[in-house]
């Protein structure tokens, strides 16, 4: 393995060495593997609900139906809901968790979303996806949106399945709410939301929210 | 901040700092056909040198010339040529300014139209030209990654009947991103030319639109080594699909997307796959396509990854950069190769929507 050692900072000069120290601070291997974390039973059946960040994603809530879910802007704009998983009898540290917003009206779905995530080993023996984690599902804009997409019910499913085959899966109707930045998020998130579009303005229409025909 | 193995200053020196190798006998300088009036406009970016252990990123601002007496014209080939190193080459169509501001520029000629261009070099974390905050409503044109010894042109003849509209005096964006690392040499000075060949045809074509879709939020950690992001997007109406190419960064070791029913979340079978790339530094645009995409369906893409410790920067780099500040090296969404990562989806199809797609 090489090792890179910062010689100055503003000479430029940096010298590759033999080493195995050069992760110190990142695990300590050029290819490590992931580790291996049971979380309960993994010969029962994988048990699986539904949590979310809230806005301070910082703050896990076990999500419940009609649960209002903060919409939050991410880096790379639009809108999200940081879902994530509170299970068991699965392998908490080589898991990977889909996401799906499926339009309540026509049963569509909107956004699929696929990441691998960590649980962390609480008390009461369910393991919960580390912060870092959380899937990050995109919610608006959406160009194929029959109706708003903020403060109206939406169904989000959630899957998770481990290397070894341990599969649980969760769906609950939300209801995606704008919190931060409500004038930019009731616009982004409309329907007729055209990407680009200027929301120094308020939207001209009331909006739709009941189920209309698709397009 | 930058890092230079000094193991590689001396191979690098007599390659990479002022010593061209147009010479060298692998190596045949492209040369590309100047275009005029009515077989369409070449755009030439003026040559320049990346230094070794450097990033390069700028973005020239030019607008489409009037070729047809004020009237649309309509590109159905598209031909680039691209000296080694180059990361990627990617044209927009410049539309709400946020940030990047074609006015901000510093005047320059594209060959021989007058242009501006903002010079991002290595400045990621404040440059606007690394920013991607105008991704959502910058419709992409054209893009290549492809600019190896043994192909520097991407010949992109586009299905027939079909072509790109483009508007006189329209602002156009050529981003260009070079790399000059022991992984992606810039040895022979940094150049691209782009050809936008005029259709002939005088029967209306239809209209070829293009997708863009990224992950952003991805990391890459050193805890959880191997670690695949997945996305959807959708498109309303019916589309077929042309041509399409993926991107991610050193970590990146399996780019690939498929055709996507729009009504499972499973993942699709490997028979819908129409996209496979293996290769970062210079992943392949497939041009030949001709996949269906009924009305509400769409594409779901996989990006795989596998950690590495970064070659020109260190751990605390990566670390500095995570926005949660993990102290994992994880690798989250940024254009600089070493440090940051992508999971971004180029794709062209035809006939073109409405809206812009964009999918994040």
């Amino acid at each position: 393995m090489t090792r890179l050692i910062r010689v100055s900072s503003h000479g430029y000069a940096y010298a590759y060495v033999i080493g195995a120290a050069l992760l110190g601070s990142c695990g300590g291997s050029d290819k490590p593997t992931a580790k291996s974390c049971p979380i309960g039973d993994p010969t029962a059946p994988a048990e699986l609900q539904i949590v979310n960040l809230e806005a301070d994603q910082a703050t896990v809530n076990l999500t419940q139906a009609s649960d209002l879910v903060p919409l939050v802007p991410p880096p790379q704009g639009g809108w999200i809901v940081l879902l994530g998983a509170r299970a068991r009898n699965l392998d908490g540290c080589q898991l990977t968790l889909t996401t799906a917003l499926v339009d309540a009206c026509t049963g569509q779905i909107l956004q699929v979303d696929v990441r691998p995530t960590q649980l962390e080993l609480g008390d009461d023996g369910w393991g919960v996806s580390s912060l870092t984690t959380f899937g990050n599902l995109p919610v608006c804009p959406q160009l194929t949106a029959t109706r708003d997409l903020h403060d109206v019910p939406y169904i989000v499913k959630v899957v998770v399945e481990d290397t070894h085959g341990q599969k649980a899966s969760a769906q609950l109707s939300i209801i995606p709410t704008c919190g931060t930045e409500p004038s930019r998020c009731t616009c982004e998130c409309a329907r007729d939301y055209v990407m680009g579009q200027s929301c120094d303005q308020p939207p001209i229409d009331a909006g739709v929210s009941t189920c209309v025909d698709a397009p | 901040m930058r890092l230079l193995p000094i193991f590689v200053l001396a191979g690098l020196a007599l390659t990479q700092n002022g010593c061209h190798s147009d010479s060298d006998p692998a190596f045949t300088p492209w040369d590309l056909e100047d275009l005029n009036g009515m077989n369409g406009f070449s755009l030439r970016v003026p040559e320049f040198e990346v230094p070794a252990g450097h990033e390069s990123q700028n973005c020239y601002f030019v607008q489409v010339p009037d070729l047809a007496s004020g009237q649309d014209i309509w590109i159905d080939r598209v031909l680039s040529a691209i000296n080694p190193g180059s990361h990627h080459v990617n044209v927009f169509q410049v539309k709400t300014i946020i940030g990047l501001d074609p006015a901000m520029g510093t005047p320059t000629t594209l060959g021989a139209y007058p242009a501006t261009v903002i010079e991002g070099g290595d400045d990621y974390a404040n440059n606007p030209c690394w920013g991607s905050s105008n991704w959502a409503d910058w419709p992409l044109v054209a893009n290549s990654q492809q600019a190896n010894i043994g192909e520097l042109e991407t010949d992109w003849k586009l299905p027939d009947g079909v072509a790109i509209r483009m508007t006189p005096g329209e602002m156009l964006m050529v981003q260009t991103h070079y790399v000059n690392s022991t992984d992606q040499p810039t040895m022979y000075g940094a150049r691209v030319g782009i050809n936008f060949y005029q259709r002939q045809d005088p029967t209306p074509p239809i209209e070829m639109g293009s997708l863009f879709a990224t992950q952003q939020n991805i990391r890459i950690c050193a805890s959880n080594p191997n670690p695949t992001f997945s996305g959807t997007c959708r498109i309303p109406g019916a589309v077929t699909i042309a041509a399409a190419n993926g991107h991610f960064h050193k970590r990146g070791k399996r780019f690939s997307i498929y055709s996507w029913d729009g009504a499972s979340i499973e993942h699709p079978a490997d028979a819908a796959m129409f996209y496979e790339s293996d290769n970062w530094n210079d992943p392949p645009m497939v041009t030949d396509l001709s996949v269906a995409a009924p009305a509400q369906t769409g594409v779901w893409w996989d990006c795989e990854y596998q950690w590495q410790p970064p070659d020109e920067f260190t751990c605390a780099d990566v670390n500095a950069k995570d926005p949660l500040q993990a102290n994992d090296c994880c690798y989250t969404f940024g254009g600089i190769t070493d440090i940051g990562e992508h999971c971004n989806v180029f794709m062209y199809y035809y006939p073109k929507i409405d809206s812009n797609v964009f999918c994040e």
